[in-house]
């Protein structure tokens, strides 16, 4: 049994280094590194490991301050914790108890960043108004920029295939680290008095918020600010927004943009151009097809309006006209002509003379015609005497008186009625061969039966 | 004449001629001049050299442009 105790217990041993490590690390202390095994217990809280190449330490996030870092408290991501140390005797084991959890790089500078960035734009660095137009036609581009860097070489193929004139003249210049901000600075006041340029593009590849930082700086802004020559910036990749970016006239997202930014204007212009000649070619031939077509026109409507052409065809018409009225002319006198002899004719036919033949005619041929119904008639009745004559040989009362028949006349007239007579009148009756003196003695009916 | 001021005049001339109310003379002189300004143009777009220079500052401090080469 040793009579001094040259030990310590563990409990001793241990509340001497909490001790020691409270102290050193007191109040607080900022531990950078990688976030590995992360484990939330049942009651919520938020156990991790940071680590580094060599060393691992335990840290411990409560609950309650989850909510502020649960964007950065990821697997594998690298942080700066900020917190106490704490050791916890029965286990024998410290950690940190982690109050404040920075993402690296960002989280640091970007309190720097805002706060730069709040006092730029008060200024009124970041003002439209201030920024200057970027030339048409950039034919002289002065790059700062690394010449071993990615940038440079994206730009300088772009550039090449595009065919474009550019001439560009590179500022060779650190774009990360110490020297960075001195030579980007130098770089814009070479462009603006040494080596006047058409425009000054400010550019580097992708990197990490740290290797941007440059241009991030004040001196970079003011610098870009007070450039006479239009600054583009191209930094990094398209979702890095730097101080630079914002002061500059033009910002391209990445060095890629902005050689597409000049190639562009470039071959816009070219395009342009050409379709101006085209426009004002075609305008022109346009325009003068028209004039020879008005011109053709009233060429035509002069010719038209020619005397001479007026006079051959009044002449024509005139001949026409004057054929016409020949012709018309003739056939009235022709149809006048024909009525005159139609008249004529009819006068003619109407004339005395004829009339008096004809009425000789007529008169001659009324005699001859009297004179031959007159021998007709003559004939005829000279025939029918004849007949007669012997008609009346037959019928003669003689004849028949010779037959026993008697005629008896009255007055010397024959007498057929006897109401003719009165009784006691007179009669002479005829016989064959002698006549009889008789009076009437009485009137009596006809007796058929002699 | 500077290439801006070209291309201004350039669309001046162009949209005169659009307006229609020029007559063919003027409109000749136009055209005569708006070809001259494109050709002009033209050929500033390619009087510029194709080239690319680095800066280099010798031990003495003198610098000069050299053409850039990556390698």
């Amino acid at each position: 049994m040793r009579e001094e105790r040259d030990y310590l217990t563990v409990t001793e041993f241990t509340e001497r280094i909490k001790e020691l490590i409270e102290d050193t690390f007191y109040p607080q202390v900022s531990v950078r590194g990688e976030i590995s095994s992360l484990d939330r217990s049942k009651r919520g809280h938020f156990y991790f490991v940071l680590k580094d190449k060599n060393a691992q330490l335990k840290c411990v996030l409560f609950l309650g301050k989850y909510r502020f870092f649960k964007d950065v408290l990821k697997e594998g991501k690298e942080v700066i914790c900020t917190g106490t140390v704490d050791l916890y005797m029965p286990r024998g084991e410290y950690s940190l108890v982690v109050d404040y959890v920075e993402e690296v790089g960002w989280g640091a500078l970007y309190k720097r960043f805002e706060e730069l960035k709040r006092k730029l734009e008060s200024e009124g660095l970041f003002d439209e108004k201030f920024k200057k137009s970027i030339p048409v036609l950039p034919k002289l581009v002065g790059i700062i920029t690394s010449p071993e860097g990615a940038a440079i070489r994206d730009i300088k193929r772009i550039i090449r295939d595009s065919g474009c004139f550019i001439r560009i003249v590179i500022y060779p210049s650190h774009v990360q680290g110490k020297e960075a901000v001195r030579e980007i600075v130098e770089g814009i006041r070479f462009f603006n008095e040494e080596f006047p340029v058409d425009v000054i593009v400010l550019t580097r590849g992708g990197g990490s918020v740290e290797d941007l930082w440059a241009f991030n700086e004040e001196e970079v802004a003011r610098a870009i600010f007070a450039s006479e020559v239009p600054v583009i910036s191209a930094v990094g990749h398209e979702r890095d927004w730097t101080i630079a970016d914002f002061v500059a006239d033009h910002r391209c997202a990445t060095p890629t943009h902005a050689a597409r930014f000049l190639v562009d204007r470039h071959q816009g212009l070219r395009e342009a151009l050409d379709r101006w000649r085209r426009y004002l070619t075609s305008y022109m031939e346009n325009r003068l097809s028209h004039c020879v077509k008005d011109l053709e026109i009233l060429k035509r409507r002069l010719e038209l309006r020619d005397p001479k052409r007026c006079v051959a065809e009044a002449s024509i018409r005139l001949d026409e006209l004057a054929d016409r009225m020949d012709r018309y002319t003739r056939a009235v006198i022709k149809e006048s002509r024909r009525s005159l002899e139609r008249l004529k004719g009819d006068l003619l036919k109407n004339h005395p003379a004829l009339k008096v033949a004809d009425f000789r005619r007529g008169l001659l041929t009324l005699k001859d015609r009297m004179l031959y119904a007159f021998h007709n008639r003559l004939s005829e009745k000279k025939g029918m005497l004849n007949a007669f004559s012997s008609k009346l040989e037959a019928l003669s009362p003689r004849a028949v008186l010779s037959r026993g028949y008697a005629i008896c006349y009255y007055n010397g007239k024959v007498l057929k009625d006897p109401n003719r007579v009165d009784v006691g009148d007179m009669v002479m009756v005829e016989l064959a061969e002698g006549a009889l003196e008789c009076r009437v003695k009485r009137k009596r009916p006809l007796f058929r039966s002699c | 004449m500077k290439f801006e001021e070209a291309l201004k005049r350039i669309e001046e001339i162009v949209k005169r001629l659009e307006e229609g109310e020029v007559d063919l003379e003027e409109s000749i002189a136009l055209f005569e001049e708006g070809m001259r300004l494109v050709k002009m143009c033209e050929r500033m777009l390619e009087e510029a050299e194709r080239k690319i220079e680095v800066l280099t500052v010798e031990e003495d401090g003198t610098k000069r442009l050299e053409p850039f080469e990556e390698d």
